[in-house]
């Protein structure tokens, strides 16, 4: 195989197109390689980790996403003052952007990600969803064509309850669950003005609800020589609110036959575009192990490091080497997992209000460290920007089978503090106890069915978070108070004093 | 320090008898919590009666309150409060021109109660507290002395 | 004895001090709702700064077997602490020994840090909770309260003294709180009167209970004997925390200033439209305060003893002010005589500490009548008059509609060296009311005239479109500048910031003869 270290031809600095730990991320990968790395940043990080990780960084626009990560022609200057060759797009922003992706390579620089033709294909991913259908790939049980408000004769016919999705759609908008057919209009009026605001795109589809299900993805890359590999797949099924809070790989739910068949209909999928680069099939596997597509991503995912973990690979390193047009090595096209990696994304938010947004400043901050433990962050201790996502640190272990990866990844939680801002670490602290995660046997319901808004504070708890606040409180009064001191001759009552005294 | 009283969330809270607590790096609010062999780190943020404690990867919002502290907020509060019934008498000789409220009405703090026509002003007389109105002893159009009872505030 | 032994037994002296007149009596003390000497000096001062002088201190009384009883401290907790990190001086009467009475040994320690705080130029306040006199030793407690007396009086306009009336405060007692700057009492637990219900009945036969003889609301509302009412004895203390954050601790060092202020709680908007268009038509004065101060950083003094004007205190981007204010809701805003004496009290305070004073005028004039003129409202106007003629601290005057007559004069005007006057266009700076002016100088046209009621409506529209306007003032320079109302902020804050090295003095005197 080949060695996992050494420059790409032909790309030589790389400007990355975000923010942020996933930012650290490609620029680790461009230090290994020996490419300069140039980072952007707003107003909002001027101090942040990925401007400080990389040897260039120049400053993009305000904080408003709009007037920066997301501001094309801004972000198309600062390469050419750079000089940069390529562009690393990470994931959210832009990644998923074909308009940037065109823009990118017609300034003629190298796009590292699949080609803009193949994301606009999948960007639709109703369009996706027919032509992985067409081309023998089982979807969810549901409509084929876009959904307009006069066709809705036959959706009991599909099997309720529904899943409404945005043909545009991602990260869980434009997305509602309708369980009875007369809540159907309210349903689509609502979902299609969300997808409308988030997507420009109001367009909807229908699927029925596969529940229980798991969410199963498999990781592709691919080169540009029509080498195609098989990364092996990520379970993603605790999620809240169709956002993933952790993945793990392997999944426990998946066994070598069903592998099998993931892996051909990811391959399937890959076919029905113009593929090179790393994407993202997933999949909801239901409680018989039906398989079912959901959606190809043509960017790097958010949990790509567990792949990394158990295969060994850098694939951002590979991402670009197929920019410049590298050769996947055969030995990739068969690789050998080892062990099992599991990731936990901590968010600035408040798993006991909702998983709600919280502000606020980080005032300690200490990951966990030790053998299998990997932290990919951009924390600094310091107020919080409020403008972008609010993922704080993705921890992860990788240890020989489950059980012990689950145990290192107890120890590792333990070791996490943060301090100024509520996290979900708690609520990862709650999970990794619970019987389902332990065993591997849970479902996407599991959030929703079990934590709901969280198990209140034990009667233990209460005493030991009281002792805690009362010690540090009496401890603080204890401390010298910098009260004023009077001193003779410095207030004017003191000055006239003296000077009557020695007037005599 | 046994002067300090806790409140999580609504409630009291008391301190955890057995257990201590110790600091390993005041500077960044970081602490051990202790019981024989058991030990647990803990952040704790915040002055004042304000804090905050990280407890098992949870932020729990704590109200630290000394004597004195607990004293005068209660005093805020019941300050804030409505009092007794209160006689809102006339400070002028005049003519009651108009009565704005009826008996049975809550009404807020600086709000026109009624009006009173004296050295040819129109006086409006406002409720010096929130209240609801118990008794209105006069009429509009009728003439008042000066302190004579207009109204009462319960 | 060993030296542990002596050591315990200072602590054991200690712990003996520390209940007063015994654990029963603090019992009922708290039995009654109220606190302890000690408990109310704790609240009053921050967190851990008291610290307590002549705790040991015992009476020195033999007769009717007095020297029986003898308790650490004798009825009167002294000594000092902080209030939001400034020194203060305090001494607080202990209700639980002999009802706090005044002996001897009581009095001297009040009058020791009476002298400690005067020396070291810092406030005094004290915390009244006694039933008089201690009968049992004479002569020499009375002796004890003349002492007291002299230094309040001694001390007074040098440092900020506050008294807190939370218990019985009677006979002789009174004229402690009466001599300090301000007196704050709790509503239902506290009474000051000079002779007791009994007395009163026994001398003129009238029947009255202590409430209403000399309750808080009596003290607040009728007799003005004191400037604050409370809900309760905490609401009090933090009130007393309040007021003297205002105040500098003597009259020579500067006022604390507030590291933090926001705009003020009505917007300058709300200001151009709150002089209604009829000027028959009142409006309530706490708006345009409201509009100048800083958000929620006025006190209002005498609230509720003649409330035909507004006094208190307040902060303009975070400096003390004193805010005196005509009310036009309450008696069309006329002076009277209790109006003035409320007011002219004020206004002297601030000139002693160096506060400047921010005057808002509506005025129709001094109050007509009988009852006033034979109760010298001449007498007590004057105070008034004398008060802003001789105040030297910075005047900031704003004219908001009326200001009739003498009472245009006294309200700080540029004649009685007012700073800096300004004048809404809603001003009418005149001799008197319209109506009232025409009527007197075209007497005679009226009488003559065919319809003298359409004659008067012609003259009144007339007279107000020459004279009823603030800009006949102002072409003489008596109104520095005719501003907007929603200007106001801006422009006392100027002249505040402007007017801070003022320095102006009145000829040396040994003191003036205010007329009292």
């Amino acid at each position: 195989m080949r060695k996992d270290s050494g420059a790409a031809d032909g790309i030589r600095r790389v400007l990355v197109a975000n923010r942020g730990e996933i930012a650290v991320r490609v620029i680790r990968a461009c230090r290994e390689m020996g490419i300069v790395s140039i980072a952007i940043y707003s107003d909002a990080d001027a101090a942040a980790r990925h401007a400080e990780a990389a040897d260039v960084a120049v400053r993009i626009g305000p904080a408003a996403p709009s007037a920066s990560y997301l501001n094309v022609d801004a972000i198309l200057d600062a390469a050419r003052m750079t000089g940069a060759d390529a562009v690393h797009p990470g994931y959210g922003f832009l990644s998923e952007n074909a308009d940037f992706a065109r823009a990118v390579e017609a300034a003629g620089l190298t796009w590292i990600g699949p080609p803009p033709a193949t994301q606009e294909a999948l960007g639709n991913k109703l369009a996706a969803r027919r032509s992985a259908s067409q081309a023998g790939v089982p979807v969810v049980p549901g409509l084929l064509v876009a959904l307009d408000a006069g066709a809705q004769a036959d959706m009991a016919s599909l099997g309720l309850p529904l899943m409404l999705k945005a043909a545009a759609g991602g990260g869980g908008r434009g997305m509602r669950r309708v369980d009875r057919v007369e809540d159907l209009p309210d349903a689509m009026r609502s979902a299609a003005r969300e997808a409308h605001s988030a997507f420009g795109d109001g367009t909807l589809y229908l699927e029925r609800l596969v529940h229980p299900a798991r969410h199963v993805e498999v990781q592709l890359l691919g080169d540009r020589h029509g080498n195609l590999a098989c990364l092996g797949e990520r379970d993603c099924s605790v999620q809240r609110r169709h956002q993933k809070l952790v993945e793990e790989t392997p999944s426990p739910a998946v066994d070598p036959g069903l592998r099998e068949r993931l892996f051909d209909s990811a391959r399937k999928v890959a076919g029905t575009v113009d593929f090179h680069n790393a994407a993202t099939v997933e999949f909801l596997v239901d409680a018989d192990g039906s398989h079912y597509f959901l959606e190809m991503n043509t960017r790097l995912q958010v949990e790509h490091g567990v792949t990394e973990l158990v295969t060994g690979l850098d694939l951002v390193a590979w991402q670009i080497r197929i920019a410049a047009g590298e050769r996947l090595p055969a030995e990739m096209l068969q690789p050998e997992p080892r062990g099992h990696a599991i990731e936990v994304r901590m968010y600035a938010e408040d798993p006991w209000n909702g998983f709600g947004p919280v502000a606020g400043a980080v005032t300690a901050w200490r990951p966990p460290e030790g053998p299998g433990v990997r932290v990919d962050h951009a924390v600094t201790e310091g107020p919080l920007t409020t403008e972008y996502d609010p993922l704080l640190a993705k921890v992860m272990v990788h240890a020989g089978d489950r059980p012990a990866a689950v145990a290192r990844l107890r120890r590792a939680l333990d070791e996490t503090l943060v301090a100024g801002v509520q996290t979900d670490l708690g609520f990862h602290r709650w999970l990794v106890e619970q019987p389902e995660f332990v065993s591997g046997d849970y479902h996407t319901g599991l959030v929703a069915d079990r934590w709901q808004n969280g198990p209140p504070l034990t009667a233990e708890e209460r005493g030991l978070v009281a002792l805690a606040a009362q010690s540090a409180r009496a401890d603080a009064d204890a401390q010298p108070t910098g009260q004023p001191v009077a001193v003779d001759g410095v207030s004017p009552w003191s000055r006239t004093a003296r000077s009557e005294a020695l007037r005599r | 320090m046994s002067d300090l009283t806790v409140t999580i969330g609504e409630g009291p809270a008391e301190p955890a008898k057995d257990w201590t607590f110790a600091w390993i790096d005041r500077q960044r609010g970081i602490g051990r919590l202790a019981r024989g062999d058991e030990s647990l780190i803990v952040a704790v943020e915040g002055a004042g009666t304000q804090w905050h404690v990280v407890l098992h990867g949870r932020r729990v919002p704590v109200s630290v309150q000394s004597w004195r502290e607990r004293t005068l907020a209660q005093a805020r509060e019941a300050g804030a409060k409505a009092g007794g019934p209160l006689d809102i008498r006339s400070t002028l000789p005049g003519l009651v021109v108009a009565v704005h409220v009826e008996v049975g009405h809550d009404v807020a703090a600086g709000s026109s109660l009624l009006t009173i026509e004296a050295m040819k002003m129109q006086n409006e007389v406002r409720a010096p507290r929130d209240g609801r109105v118990g008794d209105i002893a006069v009429a509009a159009g009728q003439p008042v002395a000066a302190g004579v009872v207009l109204l009462r505030l319960e | 004895m060993s030296t542990a032994d002596k050591l315990a037994r200072l602590a054991q002296l200690r712990e003996e001090a520390m209940l007063g007149g015994g654990q029963r009596r603090i019992d009922q003390q708290h039995e009654r709702g109220k606190l302890t000497a000690r408990e109310r000096l704790e609240l009053l001062l921050d967190e851990g700064s008291f610290t307590e002088l002549d705790a040991f201190v015992t009476h020195r009384a033999t007769d009717f077997g007095i020297d029986q009883e003898r308790y650490l401290g004798d009825g009167v907790v002294t000594g000092h602490g902080r209030i939001d990190g400034r020194v203060v001086f305090v001494y607080a009467q202990d209700f639980t020994v002999f009802g706090g009475s005044l002996s001897e040994a009581h009095a001297e320690k009040i009058v020791k840090v009476m002298d400690l705080a005067l020396e070291n130029g810092a406030p005094i306040i004290g915390l009244s909770d006694s039933g008089g006199a201690r009968i049992q030793e004479g002569v020499v407690s009375l002796g004890g309260y003349a002492d007291i007396f002299l230094r309040n009086t001694l001390v007074s306009g040098v440092i900020p003294q506050l008294s807190l009336v939370l218990g019985p405060c009677a006979g002789g007692a009174v004229y402690s709180p009466a001599i300090t700057d301000f007196t704050i009492m709790v509503d239902g637990s506290s009474y000051m009167f000079v002779t007791g219900p009994n007395v009163v009945k026994t001398v003129t036969h009238e029947e009255i209970d202590f409430e209403g003889l000399g309750g808080a609301r009596i003290h607040n509302e009728t007799s003005g004997v004191a400037q604050f009412l409370a809900a309760g004895e905490a609401q009090a203390i933090e009130l007393a925390r309040t007021l003297i954050g205002y105040w500098p601790s003597n009259n020579v060092d500067p006022a604390p200033q507030a590291a933090e202020w926001s705009e003020p709680d009505v917007s300058a908007d709300a200001l151009d439209a709150l002089i209604p268009d009829s000027p028959q038509q009142a409006y309530d004065m706490h708006s345009v305060i409201r509009g100048i101060v800083d958000a929620g950083s006025f006190t209002e003094v005498h609230e509720h003893f003649a409330r035909n004007i507004i006094c208190g205190f307040a902060r303009v981007e975070g400096r003390s002010v004193g805010v005196v204010a005509q009310q036009p809701e309450v008696l069309a805003g006329v002076l009277d005589i209790d109006s003035s004496d409320k007011a002219a009290r004020f206004v002297r305070f601030c000139d002693c500490f160096n506060i400047p004073l921010i005057t808002l005028v509506d005025v129709p004039g001094f109050l007509p009548g009988v009852d006033q003129e034979h109760r010298g409202i001449i007498r007590h106007g004057a105070k008034l008059l004398y008060a802003y003629c001789e105040a030297t601290v910075p005047k900031v005057t704003v004219i908001t509609r009326k200001a009739y007559g003498g009472a245009y004069d006294v309200m700080s005007s540029k004649h009685v060296r007012g700073d800096l006057n300004y004048a809404w266009p809603t001003a009418e700076i005149a001799v008197m009311g319209v109506e009232g002016a025409v009527n007197i100088i075209f007497r005679d046209r009226l009488a003559a005239a065919d319809d003298p009621d359409a004659e008067r409506q012609r003259l009144v529209a007339d007279y107000q479109q020459r004279l009823a306007n603030p800009y006949l003032a102002a072409a003489r320079g008596y109104v520095d500048e005719v501003i907007l109302p929603s200007e106001t902020r801006s422009r006392v804050a100027g002249a505040l910031r402007l007017l801070a090295t003022k320095r102006q003095s009145v000829p040396p005197k040994k003191h003036g003869n205010i007329p009292l």
